[in-house]
C-alpha cells in the first residue's frame, strides 16, 4: 500500500513541476529541447523484514482466477442415505477500478463457468464455454446458469485488503430470480452481505492483518459468514509461511470451522422448505482440511492455491412439526489459479 | 408391451388400466408396499413388466403434517427404491406427482411451468417433490408426471370418494358448504389423466411434464360449477384457507401448464368445464 502512495505522490510532484515549468515557458519561451522525462516508475516494494502477501493491484489492468471446487457431500436421513458430487469451475476477472484513500475498488465479473453435479447417479453438466448448449439432465438449469456468467460485482477493500463492501447484490439477484418472488426471496436471504464478501474476495484473506511475515511464522485470520436460514459459520483459517519454492512462497493453511443454527425466533431461519433448529457441524477431526497457497513476490500475486476442507456433524431439521435428524459429511477441494489473460477460458465454439 | 401398475386399485389406477395398450398387470400393495421396499425385487421379478406406472402414494395431506416419516417413507424413500429396482431390471418407470410441489410463491398468478423452482408447503408436498427428485435422479429414462385435484368415479379409497361426491353428497343432505375460494387450482378428471398419460408413454416421453385439464379455478367456484351441471340447489358459500384451518397449508395458486405436452406430440387435455361435465355423464351411466 505504501508504494502505491509514493507512486500517486511522485504523478502529483511531476504535474506540479510540469505546471510550473509550462507558467515560466509564457515569460520566456525555451530555445532548447524539452528534457526527455521518463514516465513515473512503480516505486519498488518497501524493504520489510518478511513479507504482507499483498495482492498488487494496478488501475484498469486486469487479472484471471480459475477457482475450481469438487463437492462431495453424503447425507443420511431418515435412515437413508443420499450421495451428492458436484464440480463447479468459475472463471473470474478482477478489474482494479478505483484508489481512493487507501481502498482499493476492484470489480468482479464471471467470465465463465462450468458445472457438473451428480445426485446418486444423474449428471446435470453446464459448460459456457461451449456456446448456448441445454443443461444436460435439467434443461431448466440453462437459464440460471446462463445468468450466472456475466455476473458483475464490485467490491471496496480496506487497506488490509478486507472486503468492506460489495455491491451489485440487486442486479444479480433480479436476474437470477426471473420475476419468481419465491427465487427473489430465497436469494436475498441466503446472499447475505457476509455471503457477497465471502464470494467478491480476490485475496483468499491470505494477507496477514498485523506484521509482515518471516519463513516459519504463522497467522489467523478469522471471518463469520451469516448464510440466513442456513445459519452462520466461523471460520479460521491459521495461515504457515513455510519457506520459499522456485522463487514462490509457500504457505500452508489450516482450516477450522464451527457453525451455529439460526435462532428459534430469527425471521431468517424460514425461507427453505425446512427450518434447521440445531447443528453440531464442523471440520471433521479425522480427515484434514488443509491446503497450500503458493505467492509470487514478484509480481504479488497468489499463482495458485489448493484447499481441502472436511466437515462433519450433524443437523436437527424441522419437516412440519416433527424434528428430523441429518447426518452430513462432505470433502470439498478447492483450487485456484490465477493468470495475467484469460488463457484458461477456453474459446467459445 | 408389458405394463404393470402398481396402485391399480386407486381412483387413477383403476381409469388407467383399461386403457393402458398391451399386457396390463395390476399391482396393489399386496404386492408392493412402497413403505416396506423388500417387496419392490420380487413383484417386478414376477411381473416382469416393460414399463411400470406407479399411481401408489401416501396421500393424506393433512396428517402427514404429524408424521411426516411415514409420508417420506412411501413418497419419497419408497419411490426411490422403486426407481432403482426399475433402473436395475431396465424397466421404463411413470411417476405421478402432485402440484403440492408449489406453494411458496404465493404472489404468482400464471400457470407454473415444469421449469419454474418448485417450493412445497406442506409435508406432503415436500416429501412428493423429494419422489420426483429421487425418481429422475435415479432412473434416468423416467417419466414423472404432475397432475391436480384428481377426481374419477372410482374415487379415492383412502380418502373415501373425491371432491365432487363429497359436495354432492352433502349438498344432497340439504347441509351448508362452506369451500375455500383462495386456491387456484385445476381439479382434473382421472380419465382425462390417465389419456394423456397414455399418450405420454406411447411418445417415449421421460422427465417432468404436467398433466391436468385446461384452465383454472378455485375449489369454491368448482363446486359451484358442480352444482350448476347437477341442477342442485345447495347453500354454498366462499371461505378462505386461513377460516376453514386445515392443518397443512395448501399453494394459493398451483396452476399447472401443460404447454410442454406439444413437443413430444401429445394433445393437452380439454377444460375442466367439459372434463367435469363428462365426469357427471360417466357418473350416471355408472349408477344404471
Amino acid at each position: 500500500m505504501a508504494r502505491i502512495r509514493i507512486g500517486v505522490s511522485a504523478a502529483l510532484v511531476f504535474a506540479l513541476a510540469t505546471l510550473v515549468s509550462a507558467q515560466d515557458t509564457k515569460k520566456d519561451p525555451p530555445k532548447v529541447e524539452p528534457p526527455k522525462v521518463e514516465p513515473p516508475k512503480q516505486p519498488e516494494p518497501p524493504k520489510v523484514d518478511g513479507r504482507r502477501f499483498e495482492p498488487k493491484f494496478e488501475k484498469d489492468k486486469s487479472f484471471y482466477q480459475e477457482t475450481t471446487t469438487t463437492l462431495t457431500q453424503y447425507v443420511k436421513v431418515q435412515g437413508q442415505d443420499l450421495v451428492q458430487t458436484q464440480s463447479s469451475t468459475f472463471y473470474f476477472k478482477w478489474t482494479p477500478i478505483k484508489f481512493e484513500g487507501d481502498k482499493w475498488t476492484v470489480k468482479q465479473t464471471v467470465e465463465g463457468l462450468k458445472m457438473t453435479i451428480d445426485i446418486s447417479g444423474n449428471q446435470i453438466t453446464y459448460d459456457s464455454t461451449k456456446g448456448d448448449t441445454p443443461t444436460a439432465g435439467n434443461p431448466g438449469l440453462t437459464e440460471f446458469f446462463k445468468k450466472l456468467s456475466g455476473a458483475e460485482f464490485t467490491a471496496t477493500l480496506d487497506k488490509n485488503y478486507k472486503v468492506e463492501k460489495v455491491e451489485g447484490k440487486d442486479t444479480f439477484v433480479k436476474s437470477l430470480s426471473t420475476g419468481s418472488p419465491q427465487m427473489e426471496n430465497l436469494l436475498n436471504k441466503i446472499l447475505t452481505d457476509d455471503a457477497l464478501k465471502d464470494l467478491c474476495d480476490p485475496t483468499l484473506k491470505l494477507v496477514p492483518e498485523d506484521a509482515p511475515k518471516k519463513v516459519g511464522e504463522s497467522w489467523t485470520r478469522k471471518g463469520t459468514i451469516n448464510l440466513g436460514p442456513i445459519g452462520t459459520y466461523t471460520i479460521t483459517y491459521n495461515f504457515k509461511y513455510v519457506g520459499v519454492e522456485k522463487d514462490l512462497d509457500k504457505i500452508e493453511v489450516e482450516t477450522k470451522l464451527e457453525y451455529v443454527a439460526p435462532k428459534k425466533d430469527d425471521p431468517a431461519g424460514g425461507g427453505l422448505l425446512f427450518r434447521i433448529n440445531s447443528g453440531t457441524l464442523g471440520v471433521n477431526p479425522e480427515k484434514p482440511s488443509k491446503g497450500t497457497i503458493m505467492y509470487d513476490p514478484k509480481t504479488q500475486r497468489v499463482v495458485s492455491a489448493d484447499v481441502v476442507i472436511n466437515l462433519k456433524g450433524e443437523l436437527t431439521v424441522a419437516i412440519g412439526g416433527t424434528d428430523t435428524k441429518v447426518e452430513l459429511s462432505q470433502e470439498q477441494k478447492t483450487s485456484v489459479k490465477t493468470r495475467d489473460t484469460a488463457s484458461f477460458i477456453e474459446p467459445k465454439k | 408391451m408389458r405394463i404393470a401398475v402398481l396402485g391399480a386399485a386407486g381412483q387413477l389406477g383403476r381409469d388407467l388400466c383399461p386403457r393402458l395398450p398391451g399386457d396390463v398387470i395390476a399391482l396393489t400393495r399386496a404386492d408392493i408396499d412402497l413403505s416396506q421396499p423388500a417387496s419392490i425385487a420380487t413383484a417386478l421379478a414376477t411381473a416382469r413388466p416393460d414399463v411400470l406406472v406407479n399411481c401408489a402414494a401416501y396421500n393424506f395431506v393433512d396428517k402427514a403434517e404429524t408424521e411426516p416419516e411415514a409420508a417420506f417413507a412411501v413418497n419419497a424413500w419408497g419411490v426411490r427404491a422403486l426407481a432403482q429396482a426399475c433402473a436395475t431390471a431396465k424397466i421404463r418407470l411413470v411417476h405421478f406427482s402432485t402440484d403440492y410441489v408449489f406453494g411458496l410463491d404465493a404472489t404468482r398468478s400464471t400457470p407454473r411451468t415444469e421449469n419454474d423452482p418448485p417450493g412445497p408447503v406442506s409435508v406432503y408436498g415436500l416429501s412428493k417433490l423429494a419422489g420426483e427428485y429421487l425418481t429422475l435422479s435415479t432412473a434416468s429414462n423416467a417419466l414423472v408426471i404432475r397432475t391436480c385435484g384428481l377426481y374419477g368415479v372410482h374415487g379415492s379409497g383412502g380418502k373415501g370418494g373425491n371432491f365432487v361426491e363429497t359436495m354432492l353428497r352433502v349438498a344432497g343432505q340439504g347441509k351448508p358448504l362452506r369451500v375455500v375460494a383462495d386456491q387456484f387450482c385445476t381439479p382434473s378428471y382421472t380419465v382425462d389423466v390417465a389419456e394423456t398419460a397414455i399418450g405420454l408413454i406411447r411418445a417415449g416421453a421421460s422427465g417432468l411434464f404436467q398433466v391436468t385439464n385446461a384452465g383454472s379455478t378455485t375449489w369454491h367456484d368448482f363446486a359451484a360449477e358442480i352444482f350448476r351441471l347437477a341442477k342442485l340447489q345447495a347453500d354454498l358459500a366462499p371461505i378462505t384457507s386461513a377460516q376453514f384451518g386445515a392443518a397443512a397449508r395448501r399453494p394459493p395458486y398451483s396452476v399447472l401448464s401443460n404447454a410442454k405436452l406439444a413437443s413430444v406430440g401429445v394433445t393437452a387435455p380439454r377444460a375442466w368445464q367439459e372434463a367435469l361435465a363428462a365426469y357427471l355423464v360417466e357418473r350416471a351411466a355408472s349408477r344404471k
